[in-house]
């Protein structure tokens, strides 16, 4: 997979985030995938992109983002690019660390519920695979979906 | 607007009207509740039947407006189904929230 399928790029506007997801489920229309995981991986790549806009660029309207689609007879991989900030080693390791546990809320403690944060973990919990690289050009973060749910040892729901 | 509310005598219905409850909606969605909740509007139901996606943004804003009616308010949410009911589980909040199927069944939730 050297080359990308599709490629195309928004500027860092969150209003624009969902064109991003409509891309990708009609690239993952006829592709296999059932809707429950293509509405999953779409979550994902939904993710890490508003983390690029709203970390990696303090939302900044006028930076880019790259988007890179590759979809095989096996997979849909997806690298989202961008020239912000370095991602902090802690946020590295809860994108790639698999299918890590989400913390349980003290559901006795209404006051003290988390209202974010959960971006990376659910993006490691909804992905086969999560690659993190840090160059001179920037961020990049591949996200892998497995287009059967039988040949990835994940699941959701 | 992508919320309509509905004033009843004791409690409010807040219908979320765009397919998508993301980072874009969720700040629109926190201070609607702040907002009726200052009115002293503190018993409301969500209703998400018209909601096909939902990012953790929009979690969060709903998460916010279960704090903000506190102790004694009640929140309630119904018409949840596919990735955004998959997102409360994964979340663990659908141990936290009170989950109707629809409209109706959210109602008689607030009126117990």
């Amino acid at each position: 997979m050297s080359k990308a399928d599709i490629e195309f790029s928004i500027r860092s506007d969150i209003s624009l985030v969902p064109f991003v997801g409509r891309a990708l489920s009609a690239m993952l229309a006829a592709s296999g995938m059932s809707q429950s995981r293509v509405s999953s991986f779409e979550l994902a790549v939904v993710e890490v992109v508003t983390n690029s806009i709203e970390h990696g660029y303090a939302y900044d309207k006028n930076k880019k983002i790259d988007l890179l689609f590759t979809l095989t007879t096996e997979l849909v991989e997806v690298s989202v690019h961008d020239n912000g900030k370095p991602l902090p080693p802690a946020i590295v390791q809860r994108y790639t660390s698999g299918k890590s546990a989400i913390d349980i809320p003290d559901v006795g403690n209404i006051a003290e519920l988390p209202e974010s944060g959960w971006g990376a973990s659910l993006v490691a919990t909804l992905c086969d695979e999560v690659r993190y690289e840090h160059t001179q050009s920037g961020n990049a973060l591949t996200l892998v979906c497995y287009l059967n749910e039988n040949t990835s040892d994940k699941k959701i729901g | 607007m992508n919320f309509s509310t509905e004033d009843n005598s004791n409690h409010t219905i807040i219908s979320i009207t765009v397919e998508r409850l993301d980072a874009a909606v969720a700040p629109e969605l926190k201070k609607l509740v702040q907002t009726l909740v200052a009115e002293g509007n503190n018993r409301i139901l969500l209703d998400f039947e018209q909601v096909l996606f939902m990012d953790s943004s929009g979690l969060g804003a709903v998460v916010s407006g279960l704090k903000s009616v506190g102790d004694e308010g009640e929140f309630v949410v119904c018409g949840l189904s596919g990735v955004v009911l998959d997102l409360f589980k994964l979340t663990h909040m659908d141990r936290v929230f009170e989950i109707r199927s629809d409209r109706n069944d959210g109602l008689q939730a607030l009126a117990a």
